[in-house]
């Protein structure tokens, strides 16, 4: 068991999908932090601490999307995974494409692992709680220990929640796109109707 | 190997259900205690075992006497990372272009902080400290393999 909360960060571009997981993950038991970037050139300034991110804590587990504005969750993994400051950090792929082909390349990237969001609500809430409960549980990660008190004044500095990074890129990142739209608004619809019924 | 999100159906890793996706799964382990303990936790999946650190390799380049082995979809080794020839068998096999895609899951032996970030550093996809007692041996493996062949999507050749 940890001895601090685990120091996540969430690198998805859409604002919704990142309030999703969040409010998925904080519903499990392991005491967190989750921090939120939106884009690849963030999340790469937040790992090297760089900018505003300059007090933000090393994160014990990196939940990357891939299709990202700026720089793609390819380049991101590549970075982490070639740096030798950064390479065992734990880093999930946690995207809507199933293409074997990302698939492929994550792990050929040295991904620890690479989990498809479902589209269906609970679901997601099943995946994230496998998640949490084999990554945060199970295994051991690598964790430097250190002052509690140290590094964390900056929490939740990352996040951003504006839409519209001016995404760019091939047809088949743009299929990619709609796909996701399209998820993020059934998972919304989701979750409204769960909300509604719960708070009857 | 499609399908995947066939549900880890439980609350916390010790009531974990046994995974449902036949799977070829690769494991070192010198202990037949062990080895028979993962057997049970196995159900639909296909276990190959082999005992020691030049048989991984061997099994995994299908050198005699494996040259009919499967391709592995997971690679669990039991290893003592304080052992620099173990460590040695981790690193080939996660430099490797044909077999460093497999998800490779260390099962510690000699869990030290040292121990970990040397695993993490050499690629293995993930850690866990073996635990001592046969029933939460069983749990872990079974939430492992629940993990990795349900959950989690796995490359394909």
């Amino acid at each position: 068991m940890h001895q601090r909360p685990v120091e996540i960060l969430l690198v998805d571009d859409s604002p919704a999908d990142a309030r999703l997981t969040r409010t998925a993950l904080m519903e499990g038991a392991v005491p967190k932090k989750i921090h939120v970037v939106t884009d690849g050139a963030q999340a790469i300034d937040f790992l090297r601490r760089r900018n505003v991110f300059h007090s933000v804590p090393r994160p014990d587990v990196v939940l990357l999307d891939l299709n990202l504005p700026k720089r793609d969750g390819l380049e991101v993994l590549r970075d982490i995974k070639t740096d030798p400051e950064l390479h065992s950090i734990t880093v999930i792929i946690l995207t809507t494409s199933q293409l074997p082909e990302d698939v492929r390349a994550a792990y050929e990237l040295s991904a620890n692992c690479y989990v498809v969001k479902p589209v269906d609500l609970d679901q997601f809430y099943r995946v994230m709680r496998g998640i949490e409960e084999f990554w945060m549980t199970l295994a051991t990660l690598p964790t430097i220990s250190r002052d509690p008190n140290s590094g964390t004044a900056r929490d939740d500095s990352a996040r951003s929640e504006e839409p519209g990074n001016g995404r760019k890129g091939s047809a088949g990142a743009r299929h990619r796109t709609a796909a996701t739209i399209q998820g993020r608004t059934r998972r919304l619809a989701n979750l409204l109707v769960r909300k509604a019924t719960s708070s009857r | 190997m499609h399908l995947r999100l066939s549900v880890i159906s439980c609350s916390s890793p010790m009531q974990v259900a046994a995974p449902s996706i036949a799977a070829e799964i690769l494991l070192l382990s010198e202990n037949e205690g062990e080895v028979s303990l993962v057997r049970r936790a196995i159900e639909k999946s296909c276990l190959n075992v082999v005992d020691d650190c030049p048989a991984v390799l061997r099994f995994l380049r299908r050198e005699p006497p494996y040259q009919d082995s499967p391709r592995p979809d997971l690679i669990l080794l039991d290893l003592d990372l304080s052992d620099p020839d173990q460590c040695d068998t981790l690193e080939q096999i996660k430099r490797d272009p044909s077999f460093k895609r497999i998800p490779l899951v260390v099962l510690a032996t000699n869990d030290s902080t040292r121990n970990v970030f040397q695993a993490y550093d050499l690629h293995a996809n993930a850690y866990i400290a073996k635990p001592s007692d046969q029933d939460s041996f069983v749990r872990v493996i079974r939430a492992t393999l629940a993990f990795w062949l349900n959950l989690a999507r796995l490359p394909q050749e």
